[in-house]
């Protein structure tokens, strides 16, 4: 209950940087994308379950904050932190390089996605642009915010962690 | 190394992945074919967010105020000095026009002309969220349909077309800037009274251009020519400045030119806009009324 809490925290904290800061850091007219690393976070740091409902819930606000359809964003996020959940059980926790390409691989998947339904469907066919000038930036730039997130993330879990097996301990007589 | 993790969730994850994903494509039926059945939920929701992304917009600003200050002094001088040769110019200029002035209005009121340029009712609205993503140029304004915004209302800013709405909440509303990706003004080129499309184009981000197509080939249209918004236009009020026309090229087919555009409005430092509160008359909602 009070890991969904802080998760929640974490999720309002990210949409409201993303939105509202860094229109002002942005470089070339690209920012990170907090919502990718906090999903990606929780998949990869609590599981498969914990990953599958804050990616649903980042996604969610993220339709819901932006114009069109609902639901697209929260499928989309919904399975990428389903699957690194799936990395959590295969490899271990606490490798740092990991949830970097973890990172990396989830925010291309999602801008290749974008360009496919956006642009490629109105017959905009220059791919070699839009991965230049949008996507490799953009995953460049999540990466190096993740890098400063991600540890701020882990140092969160690892508390709860703790927490958690104190509260344990005080139960056992 | 597969490592065992010891959690028993009760149920496996992926049939709740399942579950959620059919919950996912039912809502994105649903919300395509009912959308204004989700808006108390999108009102809901952004009702708890805009007044944060407002209060940190406002912090945000005064923070980039207070860096801006210390390089805006050698820049300010530089500008004065232009703008002092600049305010001679125009003084005489002004004094010129002020006789002409006089004249016209004798003339107007012999040809009892109609008011030609018309003053549309505006609200200044704040800008308290962008798209980040790169791929859209949208962003969220604090104003919503409790401050009388609605949908397709026209948005200005610097004297020149901005966007326009595209989505309203009861605080806050989204406008899709005319240089996204997706946006198609109809426009027509001042001095030729040339039709044409303005439409954004992700491709040209970093040259500060848009595009402009459809114009006629026998077009006389020539560099620096203005672009304002067409009668023609569904959505879009007339006579609102869009940009200067340059680059002017035959189109591949041969069959009509294009171009490109510079906007008047400056994108990157936008941080108020005006909103036409004022919507475009379509024949159909006029009959409707007439109804």
């Amino acid at each position: 209950m009070f890991t969904a809490f802080i998760i929640a925290i974490e999720i309002l904290a990210a949409l409201l940087l993303q939105t509202a800061v860094f229109p002002y850091l942005e470089i070339a007219g690209i920012a990170p994308d907090l919502m990718m690393i906090v999903t990606v976070a929780a998949g990869y740091q609590k599981g498969r379950l914990p990953g599958m409902f804050t990616g649903l819930a980042c996604g969610l606000l993220l339709d819901v904050t932006s114009s069109g359809v609902l639901g697209v964003y929260a499928l989309f996020f919904l399975f990428i932190g389903y699957l690194n959940g799936l990395a959590k059980e295969y490899y271990v926790v606490n490798d740092t390089f990991l949830p970097l390409l973890l990172l990396a691989i989830s925010e291309l998947a999602f801008s290749a996605l974008v360009y496919v339904f956006e642009f490629l469907i109105r017959g905009k066919l220059n791919v070699l642009f839009y991965l230049r000038r949008i996507m490799f930036p953009r995953v460049l730039y999540t990466v190096v915010a993740g890098i400063v997130l991600y540890k701020i993330l882990d140092l969160i879990y690892r508390y709860l962690i703790v927490r958690h097996q104190e509260k344990q301990q005080a139960q056992q007589p | 190394m597969r490592r065992g993790n010891g959690q028993n969730y009760g149920v496996e994850p992926k049939y709740i992945l399942m579950l959620c994903s059919c919950l996912c494509i039912c809502l994105i039926f649903l919300s395509y074919k009912f959308s204004s059945v989700f808006e108390p939920l999108r009102n809901g929701i952004n009702a708890f967010i805009t007044p944060m992304q407002r209060g940190i917009t406002v912090v945000g600003e005064s923070v980039n105020d207070f860096f801006g200050k210390f390089d805006d002094v050698e820049r300010l001088k530089a500008e004065n000095e232009t703008l002092r040769e600049k305010i001679a110019e125009l003084e005489y200029a002004n004094d010129l026009l002020q006789t002409d002035l006089y004249d016209l209005e004798l003339y107007k009121q012999l040809l009892e002309l109609a008011e030609t340029y018309v003053d549309y009712p505006t609200v200044g609205a704040n800008i308290i969220a962008k798209d980040t993503s790169g791929y859209y140029a949208t962003f969220t304004i604090d104003k919503g349909s409790d401050q009388g915004m609605a949908v397709d209302m026209n948005v200005i800013a610097d004297n020149g077309l901005v966007g326009i709405i595209t989505e309203v909440g009861k605080n806050y509303a989204i406008v899709r800037s005319i240089i996204d990706d997706n946006s198609y003004v109809s426009a027509s080129i001042l001095k030729t009274s040339d039709n044409c499309i303005v439409s954004g184009n992700l491709e040209l981000l970093d040259t500060g251009f848009i595009e402009v197509r459809d114009i006629s080939i026998n077009s006389e249209v020539k560099n620096n020519y203005k672009v304002y918004t067409s009668s023609l236009s569904e959505k879009y009020l007339p006579d609102i400045l869009i940009g200067y026309i340059s680059n002017i090229q035959v189109e591949a087919d041969g069959l009509s030119r294009k171009g490109y555009l510079t906007p008047v409005v400056d994108f990157e430092h936008l941080n108020t806009v005006l909103v036409i509160t004022m919507l475009k008359e379509s024949p159909i909602t006029g009959e409707e009324e007439a109804n």
